[in-house]
């Protein structure tokens, strides 16, 4: 380094050598600040990613566990004593009863099988077994073809001695019976038919509920 | 002299350093080597702890899949000090009007305790929600999770299914699976600190539990509810002691339902007497009346001894042997009835005669054929082998007795067991609970021409016997009742010590069910055929309905009938 005197003061000045050093010590730092830097702001990123991963899987578990809790819900709700209890108390419905009498839609005119819907509704003959359908087969015929009326008390003579299969295909079971205790006579119905809907008020009987398609016994 | 002493003290103390210090090193390699994975597991101990976590137990599910029994986290409410609630008389009552619990007791834990205090444990999962509320609205009121069971069904196959406890199973198949529902532990390692807090490092605990296994039982949820309010229906009808209800699958021997009345709610199983946790069908044995005359016919048959056609003399209804007189129920309609008659009309004369011709061994033998005597293959807990004594204990009376099925009491699967080998067509039916258990290989036990004529006599039962209010329509079903008395016994609340039953096949020239009704001390009337007959009769319609029969004809047969194939 020279020194260039003004007057009597000497000024210093910059040699080279000194501004390379300089120049030197500004990229080390420069090289081991950005890696720095970088590190710093690259975590910071992965923090705040992190604590927004945490955040989901918070979010995830309590998902699942309201997801696990609406299963259960929907399976209490399915259990066959709320769909029945509902079924009835609701909606009123009743089961289907093979052996109850319905009363069928007012047939068109000029159509087969008309009456059955000023019919009474009279109980069904215990006796009067044949033709029965099987559980859930109401079928359409039955509504467009009504049996005839059996005479009250009918009794089924082929019963007692038609092979089993054949007897018991057609048979309603019949009232249990309990020593001395009289078997209700009870007046033949026709056995039509289904589910619908307008219905005459039997004389005298009890009104129907509007919510039910039959009548309980 | 002196110069001569100094090494030797100096030699003395080197030496006594180098022996201190080879103890020391010794003492050190004894520590650090020899008992060094000794004390490294001490130190462990003091610093960690293992702790155990129950897994979920694994889910009961019916044979289609529906859940029976199912596991969750309950929410309970605690907190840490009591001393520090803002409101604890709030707190209290909406505590109080949650779980249940008397309001006036929580406040007095609260106001009693200074630590930590449970407000309600395992409340319903669906009440999560409003415990949420709770600890959002009183400030120092926490809720944790805890493992619970929950029954979707409530009642449905209570006794069968049973409950748990804080140590699992109580009773039923919780009880008797335990092992198997039980899903297993999960171990974590925790740090301690000085105080011995709990220090769980985060990485440690699962986000999420894994899912339980389920186990799919062979139990027909729709069957079970329809036997069960069939059941109830009876049962409360006929103010009866208790009733059951059994619906099996002899092809292969699932059991679709096992009701039984009275029962319980495994959700609150608290609330309910042991008694009624009770699986009656399996744990109590009744005597099975004249339901048992199709052991007697099923050995005069197989024996080779009678035929069907074969006439057995009842007079007039009444056998006097030794000191006791046999009664008919209803006096014979005629002298002489053929075994089918005997049958059909349930005559104890008959039955009686039948059994002393066949003679003991070969009465004891068939019963035994049959699994009178000796518990089912399901080994259920508690279960009851039922009584049936040796031909050496016998007296006189018991040969004739046991013919008409006084003097032995069986449970009702096993009555059932021995109807199902019948409509099995003479094979040996091995009950099941779990459908992907596999079916044990066939083992003939009765004639084929033997089970052919049994059900014919069934279904003459139904048809011009005592069953006829079991008849299903569309459907020919077969079966016998049953109307035992209760030996020594006295019924209480005005009931009468008699058993109905009715236990038949349906249908008869295909079985698919043998379906079992039981009512145990009705009150008013007593008969199988007029109690347990209809019931059986809503139960066997439901149930074929349910398992879709009759089955699609097949294409050739729909082309024939002309319709679409």
């Amino acid at each position: 380094m020279k020194d260039i005197a003004i007057g009597t003061k000497p000024i210093r000045q910059p040699d080279e050598r000194s501004m390379a050093e300089a120049l030197r010590i500004t990229l080390l730092i420069f090289t081991l600040a950005t890696p720095f830097f970088l590190y710093m702001g690259l975590s910071a990123g992965q923090v705040k990613e992190e604590y927004r991963l945490s955040k989901l899987v918070e979010h995830r578990r309590i998902l699942l566990k309201e997801h696990e809790r609406l299963l259960l819900t929907r399976d209490a709700l399915l259990s066959p004593s709320v769909v029945d209890t509902t079924a009835r108390e609701k909606l009123g419905m009743v089961e289907e009863d093979p052996q109850e009498w319905t009363v069928g839609t007012p047939p068109e005119p000029g159509k087969q099988g008309g009456g059955a819907e000023a019919r009474p509704p009279a109980k069904r003959d215990r006796a009067d077994t044949n033709g029965s359908p099987a559980p859930g087969l109401h079928s359409a015929a039955r509504t467009s073809r009504p049996a005839p009326a059996a005479p009250p008390g009918a009794s089924r003579p082929e019963a007692k001695k038609a092979p089993v299969a054949s007897a018991q295909q057609h048979a309603v079971p019949a009232a249990p019976k309990e020593k001395g205790r009289p078997e209700k006579a009870s007046p033949a119905v026709s056995g039509a038919s289904v589910k619908a809907v307008p219905v005459a008020k039997p004389p005298g009987g009890p009104a129907r509920p509007k919510t039910q398609g039959r009548r309980r016994p | 002299m002196t110069q001569g002493l100094v090494p030797s003290r100096l030699r003395l103390f080197g030496v006594f350093v180098a022996v201190l210090a080879v103890l020391v090193v010794g003492r050190l390699a004894y520590l650090q080597i020899l008992r060094g994975g000794y004390y490294a597991a001490l130190a462990q101990n003091q610093a960690q702890e293992r702790i155990d976590v129950d897994l979920p137990r694994a889910s009961l599910l019916d044979r289609r899949g529906f859940p029976l029994a199912a596991s969750t986290q309950c929410p309970s409410l605690y907190t840490f000090d009591p001393q520090k609630l803002t409101d604890p008389v709030g707190l209290a009552r909406a505590v109080a009007a949650l779980s249940g619990r008397d309001a006036d007791d929580i406040l007095r834990d609260l106001r009693a305790r200074r630590k930590f205090t449970w407000l309600a444990r395992k409340l319903p999962f669906q009440d999560y929600d409003e415990a949420k509320a709770i600890c959002g609205r009183f400030k120092g009121c926490d809720l944790m999770e805890e493992a619970g069971r929950y029954y979707p069904n409530s009642t449905l196959a209570a006794n069968l299914i049973g409950c748990v406890g804080t140590d699992g199973g109580l009773t039923g198949l919780e009880h008797h699976w335990n092992d198997n529902l039980q899903g297993g532990t999960r171990s974590y390692l925790v740090m301690r600190d000085a105080v011995a807090t709990r220090l769980i490092p985060m990485e440690m605990v699962p986000d999420v539990d894994p899912k339980p296994v389920a186990v799919r039982t062979t139990i027909d949820q729709a069957i079970q509810f329809e036997a069960e309010r069939v059941l109830n229906e009876t049962v409360a009808g006929l103010n009866a002691k208790d009733g059951v209800a059994i619906v099996l699958d002899p092809r292969k021997g699932d059991i679709l339902a096992m009701a039984v009345a009275p029962t319980f709610n495994p959700n609150e199983p608290g609330k309910s007497t042991i008694n009624s946790w009770r699986n009656r069908a399996v744990t109590d044995s009744y005597e099975p009346g004249s339901t048992f005359k199709l052991i007697t016919l099923a050995a005069a048959l197989d024996s080779g001894r009678f035929r069907p056609t074969d006439t057995i003399p009842v007079g007039n209804g009444t056998l006097t042997v030794g000191p006791k007189t046999i009664h008919d129920d209803e006096p014979p309609i005629k002298a002489i009835y053929t075994l089918e008659e005997v049958f059909a009309h349930s005559s104890n004369v008959g039955a009686a005669r039948i059994g002393m011709a066949l003679g003991e061994d070969t009465m004891y033998h068939y019963m035994r054929l049959l699994g009178f005597g000796q518990p089912t293959a399901l080994h259920l807990t508690g279960e009851s082998a039922g009584r049936l004594r040796p031909p050496k204990e016998w007296s006189m009376l018991s040969l004739p007795s046991l013919s008409f099925g006084q003097e032995l009491r069986c449970t009702p699967l096993q009555l059932t067991l021995a109807y199902a080998a019948v409509a099995s067509g003479g094979y040996r039916v091995v009950p099941r609970l779990l459908p992907d258990e596999a079916v044990a290989p066939p083992e003939r036990i009765l004639k084929a021409s033997t089970c052919e004529a049994l059900k014919d006599m069934m279904g003459r039962v139904v048809t011009e016997g005592t069953g006829k209010a079991a008849a299903v329509p569309g459907v020919v079903v077969g079966g016998k009742t049953g109307t035992a008395q209760k030996i020594g016994q006295k019924a209480e609340g005005g009931r009468r010590p008699f058993i109905a039953y009715f236990v038949g096949v349906a249908p008869l020239e295909d079985p698919r069910i043998v379906c079992l009704v039981m009512v145990d001390e009705p009150v008013g009337k007593i008969y199988g055929g007029a109690i347990s007959a209809p019931a059986f009769s809503k139960i066997v319609a439901f149930s074929l309905k349910r398992l879709s029969y009759p089955d699609r004809p097949s294409d050739s047969d729909m082309a024939l009938m002309g319709g679409p194939p």
